[in-house]
Order: structure tokens, then C-alpha cells, then sequence
């Protein structure tokens, strides 16, 4: 309940707002409770099942299990850090953020009904992968209802300390948040293989309540709800400690993101989230040598301009090439999930590195800027993410040896890789969606053209995962994969050539 | 960089590029965005093209720069048929038609640095280039800013001096003045005829009098259908 009266007063007069709608509210509860019956209900209890056969059991009762779990959790707590100063979980629309947050009352009540919504859907997404990994080993038989129960109450305690991180990173100034995000980060991974690293992080404490047949661990329990309780407090001051503009900006982002959005131009929301450049502008980004170091250097010096990009790109690739690399030393029943997995990391990785083919892609619809040609340009641009290919891409696919991976998978995993550069080059030139596709299909389902439109805006995305399942196709020999992956980069080039000479 | 023949890689383009536009038409199903035009512009002429909104002035500069095709009629610039895959009519083409594509992660004299580079021009000749630009464009206090920190009259101002930054003939402007104050407008009024007075030819739309008065040799006047 709000305790002030100004609150109180705006809080009935959105109600009273949304009361009119009352029928449209009803609707999507129903629609809501439709798709969880019948997609939610048959997805879980799949993946349940899929993950209680006994290949999958054994890899989750692996000894290691805890430790990749922690440093999960912590990368996840060092993501939302990072992910506050985008959107962070205290957010309204921007005519409330104005009205509500602009006023003379303390931010600490103003914003703490957004913040507990928010903590509260992170917490249950959280709490919905607990259950069903849990389940899936009560179902195999290897824990406990109990331990089950513990892992989920621990469960809901990490979740809101990754809340709490995220409001950090809505808060604390840009340079702050990031360094407590990279210290994060290194601790967690630190922590996940140094003996005894799990006894001194709260997501380790986490860990090692993971579900196993011994009993739960207690005290890591009672720690974590310390911490909690602890981080808990900080959290009036760090809603008092965002900055108005700020608020402003991500609500204004936000909703500009949605409007492009709903007008099926996910490439327009997506540029709302590219963060601009604010530092390096006294770095030399063009410096004496052939043009293609030269773009090379400048591509290079530009992506450095947006350390958080450059340093999450540059992470996920080294997940991606792990996982890239890592199907044939998975159980078969989830090789398929790795490849998906890395490649789909891969594909948003090398987003952060494909500034240079948007901007090529934009320049080539007019009057020509640059003397390159089109073809030239987008050979030059390409340099910066064959190259994060190349040394963070590879740098996985090579830790993935210490694990069992074997070399050719290696290679496999880097023509893949580079293979995702050229869908990259695809899908910047693809220009704006045919308005054809607006065009009503009535099936008996319903209408089927929304279906179109979600499908030729993930294109990129959905290619890249065809592909990425292929790496784990049993009737695609190793050497065949690597004739048939470059010439796939060629068709995808070709096709993208063509984009750009009908954009004209 | 400016006018083309200032550089080496351009000695095999022609020197004495002209404008010529024979009945040119524009309909979109039937609908007229352009009525019939023709005229003939010697090198080295600067024409303001005039007309009330919806005359087809920028669709005029668009059909030129080629980046729509003409329904009817034909346009030569420098003696050659309008066609953007032409790479030596891209070379003789330069200028600022709607949208600029600002580098994101660049700041404004490397932009202009990497404009010059892109056309063949070294580093060093380039970046001496930029820091003119940004002189004659009074944008040398902003030389390290990013595009997106400039107000909207700056932005403009980058704008042109994108444009110009590369080599050509043929300067196609529209509405250059959009944005700017009475001190900046002669500012650009300055840059351009200075421009026409070494050679370029320049078409620009207009609907300031003072701007036309001060850059323009003749007048195009474009009829609303």
C-alpha cells in the first residue's frame, strides 16, 4: 500500500484508468492461461522428462555440477549488473516516470512498487528452471523432496540478490557498475575452479545447495539468507540513488522500443538497446597503414569506445566456441542443445561487431560516402569479427579440448563461427520487412501472417540455429561440414549482395 | 577534398562535367511526382532548383544522384547516362539528399578522415583535409564530439561537410539550408559558391531567397502538377 497521499491519489487515478478495460484485462488473462495450459504445461513436462534420461541425469549429478552452477549464477548476477544501465528493473512508462518520479517524493517509494514487480518475475523465471531441474533429478531418483524444497527456497533468496544487483546497475554510475560486473565475473569464474572457491561468494553458497542425495548444506543456506537480508538494506538507497534523466532516457527507450516493436521493426527496437559511444574520443580510431588495417584499426578503436559491448561480446564468444566445440563431448541427447545454444551466442555476440556492415548497409542505399564500393566495404568490415572469431571464438572452441573436445571440432566449431559472420552480413542488409507480409492469412488457427512477420524478423536468428543443428547432424560427416559450410557462406553472401542491389 | 580533378584518381574523369535532363518525368501508378523537365547545365554552374512543396525537387536531385529510376525522359551528367552502378559515375556524384549515415563510433574528424581514405587519400592528407572541413564549417571545437552529441544545426552542418569530404563534379543539395541560422546559412552560402567558383557544378533545392540569390548563376523552376 502506498503510505503517501500523493501516491495513493495517482495509484486510483491509473486504476480507475484501467478499470475501463477492464474486458481487455480478462482477455489476456485468458489467453495467458490458454498458452500456459496448452504450450507451458507440455514444454515443461518435456523438458522434464528429456532431462530426467539417464545421460543427462549423470551429467547433472557430475561432480563439477555445482561449480558450473555457481559460476552461471554469478555471470548471471554480473550480467544484470550491466543489463541496469539499459533497463533496469525500476522502470515505469514515461509519463509516470515524469509525473510519479519527477515529484518531490523520495525515489525509495516512488519506484519501489516497479522494482518489487520486476524482482518478483526474475524470481519466478529463476524459480521455474529450479523446479524443473529439480524435478527432473527427483524423477530419476538421484535427491530429495526436501532437497528439492531447499534448492528452490535458496533459489528464490539468489534471485533477489540478482534483483538487488540489477537495481545496482540501474543506480551506480556507468565506470562503477561495470567494474563491480568485471570483479564479479572473475570472482565467480575464480571461485568455480579454485578448491573450496564455492565456501565464499553467496552464489557458491547457492551452489552448494544444489539437489543431491546428501543432505542439504544448512549453513550455506542460512548465509545466503544473511546476504540477502544484508543487500536487502541497501536497497531504499540505491532507489533513491537513480538519476531522474536516466529514468527518463530508459523509459523513453523502452517505449520507443515497443513502438518499433509492435510495427514489426525488431531492427529499429534493437537499435534503441545499442549503447552510444561516450569515451575513448581522444584515441586515434584512423592511423597510417593499408586500408584494411586501417578499417581494421578503426573498427577496433570504435567497438573499444563501448567497453561494456566489446567486453560481453568478447565473453560470449569464448562461451560460444566452448559450446561450439563441445557436442561430441556431451550426452547425444543434448548435443543438439549445445550447438543451438552456442550457436545462437554466437550470433548476438558478433551483433556488438556488425556496427560496421549496418553503417556499410546504411551508406549503400544513397548517395555514395565512401569510395570503397559496397562489395569492398563490407570485405573491410568484415576483419573485426573474423578476427573476435578467431581469438575469442577460438580461445573456447580451445578450452573445450581440456574437456574432451577433440581438434576437428575445434576447426568445426570456428568455420561455424565465421560461417554466423556472414548471416551477420545478411541480416544487415535486408532492409525494411516487404509490407506483403501484412497481408491476412486466415487459417483455422487463426491468422497466420503475425507468424510470417516473427519469422522474417528472426530470420538471421532462426538460420544461424538451423545451422547450428546441423553441427550435430550424425549423417554430416566432419569433412562434409567443412565444404559445406563455407559454401553456405558464399549463398548467404550472394543473397545479401542481392539485398543490397534492390535496397538501391 | 572537393572538386574531383584536385586528386590524381580523378584525371580519367571527364573535366568538363555538365548536367542535361531531356523531358525527365517521375509517376508513381499514374500519379505525377516529377512533370516533364529539361535543361542543359554547363560545368562550373550553380542552379537553385525552385518550386512549391510536392514540385518534385528532391525527387528531381533523386532521379540525378540515381537513386530512383526516371519514368520517362533520360538525365546525363558529365555526358554519361544516370546510372548509380556506374562506378565512374559515383565517382563524378557527390551530395546530401535527405538521410545522412553517420559512423556511430567515430568522432567527427575521424568521419571526414575516413571519407578521404575510402576515395585513395592517405591518412595524413585526409585528416588534413578533415580539420579544413572542420574549419570552413565552424565545427573545429567539436572535432572530437560523436554525432549523436551534436544539436540539430550542427548536425546539419556535419552533414554537408560529409558530403564535400570526397571527391566529385556534380554537387546535388537539398534544402541545404534546413536547420540553419541566418549566420550559418551564409556560412554554407560561402563554402558552396566557393565550390562552384573552382569547377563543381551544383543543383541545389531551396526555398530560401537569399541563399539562391548569393549561390545560384540560374534558376530551374519546377512546376507543381
Amino acid at each position: 500500500m502506498a503510505s503517501d497521499p500523493t501516491l495513493r491519489r495517482v495509484r486510483q487515478l491509473r486504476r480507475d484508468r484501467q478499470a475501463q478495460s477492464e474486458s481487455d484485462l480478462n482477455y489476456t488473462i485468458y489467453a495467458v492461461v490458454l498458452v500456459l495450459l496448452i504450450v507451458g504445461v507440455p514444454v515443461i513436462r518435456m523438458a522434464v522428462l528429456g532431462l530426467a534420461s539417464p545421460p543427462v541425469v549423470s551429467l547433472l549429478e557430475n561432480a563439477a555440477s555445482p561449480a558450473v552452477l555457481a559460476a552461471a549464477t554469478g555471470l548471471l548476477i554480473s550480467a544484470l549488473l550491466v543489463l541496469g544501465r539499459m533497463r533496469g528493473p525500476a522502470l515505469m512508462d514515461p509519463f509516470r516516470s515524469a509525473v510519479v518520479a519527477g515529484n518531490h517524493l523520495p525515489r525509495r517509494h516512488t519506484l519501489r512498487r516497479p522494482f518489487i514487480i520486476s524482482a518478483a518475475q526474475l524470481v519466478g523465471l529463476l524459480v521455474v528452471v529450479a523446479l524443473v531441474l529439480s524435478s527432473a533429478l527427483v524423477v530419476a531418483g538421484t535427491t530429495t523432496a526436501l532437497a528439492v524444497v531447499t534448492f528452490v527456497a535458496a533459489t528464490v533468496l539468489v534471485g533477489i540478490l540478482a534483483a538487488i544487483a540489477w537495481l545496482a546497475g540501474q543506480s551506480l554510475s556507468t565506470r562503477t557498475s561495470t567494474q563491480v560486473a568485471g570483479a564479479v565475473a572473475l570472482v565467480s569464474l575464480a571461485g568455480a575452479v579454485i578448491p573450496a572457491g564455492l565456501l565464499v561468494t553467496p552464489w557458491g553458497w547457492f551452489a552448494l545447495l544444489y539437489p543431491s542425495s546428501e543432505l542439504a548444506a544448512w549453513p550455506a543456506l542460512v548465509g545466503l539468507t544473511i546476504a540477502v537480508i544484508a543487500a536487502s538494506l541497501a536497497v531504499p538507497r540505491l532507489l533513491d540513488g537513480i538519476r531522474g534523466p536516466e529514468l527518463s532516457a530508459q523509459a523513453r527507450r523502452w517505449t520507443s522500443a515497443g513502438t518499433f516493436t509492435a510495427s514489426a521493426d525488431f531492427a529499429g527496437a534493437l537499435a534503441q538497446f545499442r549503447a552510444l559511444p561516450t569515451t575513448g574520443r581522444r584515441w586515434r580510431a584512423v592511423r597510417n597503414g593499408p586500408v584494411a588495417v586501417v578499417v581494421f584499426g578503426r573498427d577496433l578503436v570504435g567497438s573499444l569506445r563501448t567497453p561494456e559491448r566489446f567486453i560481453t561480446a568478447a565473453l560470449a564468444l569464448l562461451v560460444a566456441g566452448f559450446l561450439l566445440a563441445s557436442p561430441s563431448v556431451v550426452p547425444a541427447a543434448v548435443a543438439w542443445m549445445t550447438a543451438l545454444l552456442g550457436g545462437i551466442i554466437a550470433f548476438l555476440a558478433l551483433g556488438v561487431w556488425s556496427d560496421g556492415f549496418r553503417h556499410a548497409a546504411d551508406t549503400a542505399a544513397g548517395l555514395p560516402l565512401y569510395g570503397f564500393g559496397a562489395a569492398k566495404e563490407f570485405a573491410l568490415h568484415a576483419t573485426l569479427p573474423v578476427a573476435g572469431v578467431l581469438v575469442f571464438g577460438g580461445a573456447g572452441a580451445l578450452t573445450a579440448i581440456a574437456v574432451g573436445a577433440s581438434p576437428v571440432s575445434v576447426v568445426e566449431a570456428l568455420v561455424f563461427a565465421l560461417l554466423v559472420v556472414t548471416v551477420r552480413i545478411l541480416n544487415a542488409t535486408k532492409g525494411q520487412m516487404p509490407l506483403e507480409l501484412l497481408t491476412p492469412i486466415p487459417t483455422p488457427a487463426g491468422d497466420f501472417s503475425g507468424a510470417l512477420v516473427m519469422m522474417w524478423q528472426a530470420d538471421a536468428l532462426l538460420l544461424t540455429s538451423v545451422l547450428s543443428l546441423l553441427l550435430t547432424a550424425s549423417w554430416l560427416s566432419t569433412p562434409l561440414l567443412l565444404v559445406l559450410m563455407p559454401v553456405a557462406g558464399a549463398v548467404v553472401v550472394v543473397v545479401a549482395g542481392h539485398n543490397l542491389r534492390t535496397a538501391r | 577534398m572537393g572538386n574531383s580533378h584536385d586528386t590524381d584518381a580523378a584525371l580519367d574523369v571527364e573535366r568538363s562535367s555538365a548536367v542535361r535532363v531531356e523531358s525527365l518525368a517521375v509517376s508513381i501508378d499514374g500519379v505525377a511526382l516529377l512533370e516533364p523537365v529539361s535543361f542543359d547545365i554547363p560545368a562550373g554552374t550553380a542552379v537553385a532548383i525552385t518550386g512549391a512543396n510536392g514540385a518534385g525537387k528532391t525527387t528531381l536531385l533523386r532521379v540525378l544522384a540515381g537513386l530512383v529510376p526516371p519514368t520517362a525522359g533520360s538525365a546525363h551528367i558529365g555526358e554519361r547516362p544516370v546510372d548509380e552502378r556506374s562506378p565512374a559515375f559515383r565517382r563524378m556524384v557527390a551530395g546530401h539528399i535527405g538521410h545522412t549515415s553517420f559512423a556511430r563510433d567515430l568522432t567527427l574528424d575521424e568521419q571526414l578522415t575516413m571519407v578521404g581514405v575510402s576515395w585513395g587519400s592517405a591518412v595524413t592528407s585526409s585528416s588534413e583535409r578533415a580539420t579544413a572541413l572542420l574549419d570552413d564549417f565552424g565545427l573545429s571545437h567539436l572535432r572530437t564530439r560523436f554525432a549523436h552529441e551534436l544539436s540539430s544545426g550542427q548536425t546539419q552542418m556535419f552533414s554537408l561537410a560529409l558530403a564535400i569530404a570526397r571527391p566529385f563534379d556534380v554537387l546535388l543539395l537539398d534544402e541545404p539550408e534546413q536547420r540553419l541560422d541566418t549566420e550559418r546559412r551564409s556560412q554554407i552560402a560561402g563554402i558552396v559558391r566557393g565550390l562552384v567558383d573552382d569547377g563543381t557544378t551544383l543543383l541545389f533545392a531551396s526555398h530560401n531567397a537569399k541563399l539562391i540569390d548569393a549561390v545560384s548563376d540560374r534558376t530551374v523552376s519546377l512546376m507543381r502538377s
